[in-house]
């Protein structure tokens, strides 16, 4: 039931594009790692504390170390929590054994896209499809050319032919999205990661053209479950004591609460086994949970505080 | 990990008589437990260990209310006092067995593994014995090699009724749907719920006509370490879409049923299963005990096979799914209490 954590130490960190820093973990052991597919992430129970989840993006299969590419927080809200500032060369960090909710499916060819760091992920595809010979093209967003990472593996022979890039600040090398879209086969698969707004466009359009959702997957790497990077705080109250919980941008209610030495049931941190479940007395959940049925969250009367947060700046709950 | 604050379930009374070879070794939470009965019915229950050459007092013999060790011969006193060291004049005062406190309470007794000052009975968990007046119920006992975590996590989900109990209990994929909510107690979970319109199980099918349907009120109180209390009415199929049933209770049964630990991957199981003498008709409560042994090999197969499993690949995370929500609060309840009496024991416990 509960997580189980692998030791592991930072082989290296270099940078791999403007803003972003790739790095090698290998086991504390030296042994080998749990195996991993393409699209697969792990937590990083960071220095400061936190956890986090990112993307594998080395070459699926490989068992000697994991490769991540983390993104710099520039906007003021994560430069101390940031791994760039935290996490140096032969530093000693636990990790979780890999999860996927992003994996692969079997079709005749796939269409994946990556929007800035959201790469990770579908670097790890494009390998797992180039080793297969399977058919496949690669369309890589970035606001600017110094920003694409990892272009070394990208440009190299496997991928000939295969890669796309698109930077916004080169118009021509723009992607009509739509256009590209508009054209479904049952036996294409369309795979999405980026930032929120990036995948709203890439999602809307394949919608738009008619997509089937079966054949659509996608991650959000800012907004994962159990990812709180890119969420505003707000607070909760404990109905009837009157305690008011600050809850971080980068922190879980749970997390908030156990701070406040408040400590409440909870297994999966992930939202899908319920043990957390609270009853909300005001405000209105932000439900990202796989728990809770449609219904229960329209009702807004309950919610998960492992991994869903407020829409309104305020939760009263039931403890 | 074992919490020593706590009541185990060391049997059912009637294990332990008053013979002279009524001496009843149980591995409880990881020690070995000597029970015997004083002249007066009273239990007692010590280390099952001699303190000179650690030999078993098991293999002792009675005397009036002490115990003599039959390897050298010392007599200990039921609060195991060294009361005689043959040949030995005068008896170092600090030579004792370790005793427990004991209770007898709804036909099962129960011993305190943990500080004797602290062995309030009040937290013995609530339950219903075969003595009980307006009951009609048999008990029975079975060993399971398995851990008491992994019986935590079988009881506080139900959802397996519908595939591992195919020869008894289940008889409909009904029990995978529910979806219970489990309130939290100081020392364990509380769940009621009802699992509607289903058919007989598959142990009573035959009495009944084959379209005839169900509605099963069900209340769990599951406490530390592992004690599933369990009641189950059984009605007629109601029109109720949700709260309690509507349908007319045809069968009242009550099922108490203590999960003690022996070590890490071995549990003893006491459980009864019977119904209210208002509901109780010739047969139903030997068909149900019946059922209920048979159903329990069924959970003993796949806990032990299960294990074994575990065994083969002990770092192997495990996934949580939509019915883990009962065995995720009940460990988080034993976790906590097992966290509090470590901190304890680590001397920072903090000021209240």
């Amino acid at each position: 039931m509960s997580a189980q954590w692998i030791n592991v130490r930072v082989r290296e960190k270099r940078i791999a594009a403007l803003g972003v820093a790739a790095f090698v973990l290998e086991a504390e052991d030296g042994g080998a790692l749990p195996p991993f597919e393409a699209g697969a992430h792990v937590d990083l129970a960071l220095p400061n504390g936190l956890v986090r989840q990112y993307s594998l993006c080395g070459a699926p299969g490989r068992r000697a170390c994991y490769e991540l590419g983390i993104l710099l927080e520039v906007d003021g809200r994560g430069g101390s929590r940031s791994p760039h500032a935290d996490l140096h060369e032969g530093d000693r960090l636990r990790i979780s054994a890999p999860r996927n909710l992003f994996a692969l499916v079997p079709g005749q060819h796939a269409v994946l896209m990556a929007g800035g760091i959201g790469i990770t992920p579908i670097l790890a595809m494009a390998e797992h499809l180039a080793a297969g010979g399977a058919s496949f093209e690669l369309h890589y967003f970035t606001r600017s050319q110094d920003r694409a990472a990892f272009v070394e593996r990208l440009d190299g022979p496997a991928f000939a032919g295969r890669i796309h890039y698109h930077f916004d600040d080169r118009p021509e090398t723009r992607l009509d999205i739509p256009a590209r879209l508009s054209a479904p086969a049952a036996d294409t698969h369309l795979y999405v990661c980026g930032p929120g707004g990036f995948m709203d466009h890439v999602l809307d359009s394949a919608r738009a053209a008619g997509w089937a959702d079966a054949n659509v997957h996608s991650e959000r790497f800012t907004a994962a479950p159990a990812d709180h990077a890119a969420d505003d705080p707000f607070e909760v109250e404990i109905a009837g004591t009157g305690t008011v919980v600050p809850v971080g941008a980068g922190q879980s209610v749970v997390a908030a609460l156990a701070a406040a030495g408040i400590s409440v049931p909870v297994s999966c941190e992930q939202g899908i086994c319920g043990t957390c479940v609270m009853q909300v007395v005001e405000g209105i959940p932000d439900h990202r949970d796989m728990y809770l049925s449609d219904e229960d969250h329209a009702a807004n009367d309950q919610f998960t505080p492992c991994c869903s947060r407020a829409l309104t700046p305020r939760l009263v709950i039931q403890l | 990990m074992f919490l020593k604050n706590a009541w185990y379930c060391a049997g059912w009374d009637n294990d332990v008589g008053l013979g002279a070879g009524d001496l009843v070794v149980r591995r409880i939470a990881g020690r070995s437990i000597l029970l015997y009965r004083k002249g007066n019915g009273e239990v007692v229950a010590m280390e099952d260990r001699c303190p000179h050459r650690s030999a078993p007092l098991s293999l002792g013999r009675k005397e009036g209310d002490d115990i003599r060790c039959m390897y050298h011969g010392m007599r200990f006193a039921p609060d195991g006092q060294c009361m005689e060291i043959p040949g030995m004049p005068r008896i170092p005062q600090d030579i004792c067995v370790p005793t427990m406190p004991v209770v007898e309470r709804n036909n099962w007794i129960w011993v305190w593994m943990g500080d004797p000052a602290r062995a309030d009975p009040d937290l013995i968990c609530y339950a219903i014995g075969p003595d009980e007046p307006g009951w009609r119920l048999k008990t029975n006992h079975i060993r399971i090699e398995t851990g008491y975590r992994q019986e935590i996590a079988n009881l506080a989900d139900l959802s397996h009724v519908s595939w591992v109990h195919g020869l008894t209990f289940g008889g409909s994929e009904d029990w995978s749907f529910i979806k219970p909510q489990h309130s939290m107690q100081p020392r364990g979970i509380e769940t009621r719920y009802c699992v509607r319109n289903i058919p007989g199980p598959n142990f009573a099918k035959h009495l009944f006509p084959p379209d005839a349907r169900f509605d099963i009120e069900v209340h769990v109180r599951l406490s530390v370490p592992c004690n599933f209390i369990l009641s189950f009415a059984v009605h007629e199929a109601g029109d109720a879409t949700s709260g309690p049933t509507n349908g007319k209770l045809l069968l009242d049964t009550f099922s108490s049923q203590a999960v003690t630990p022996r070590d890490e991957g071995s549990v003893d199981y006491y459980f009864s299963w019977g119904t209210s003498e208002d509901t109780y008709f010739p047969g139903i409560v030997d068909l149900m005990f019946n059922a209920n042994a048979q159903a329990f090999l069924e959970d003993k197969r796949i806990l032990e096979g299960q294990r074994e499993r575990m065994l083969e690949y002990p770092d192997a995370p495990q996934v949580d799914i939509i019915h883990d929500a009962g065995p995720g609060r009940m460990l988080w309840v034993l976790d906590k209490l097992i966290e509090e009496e470590a901190r304890e024991a680590a001397g920072v416990s903090e000021a209240a």
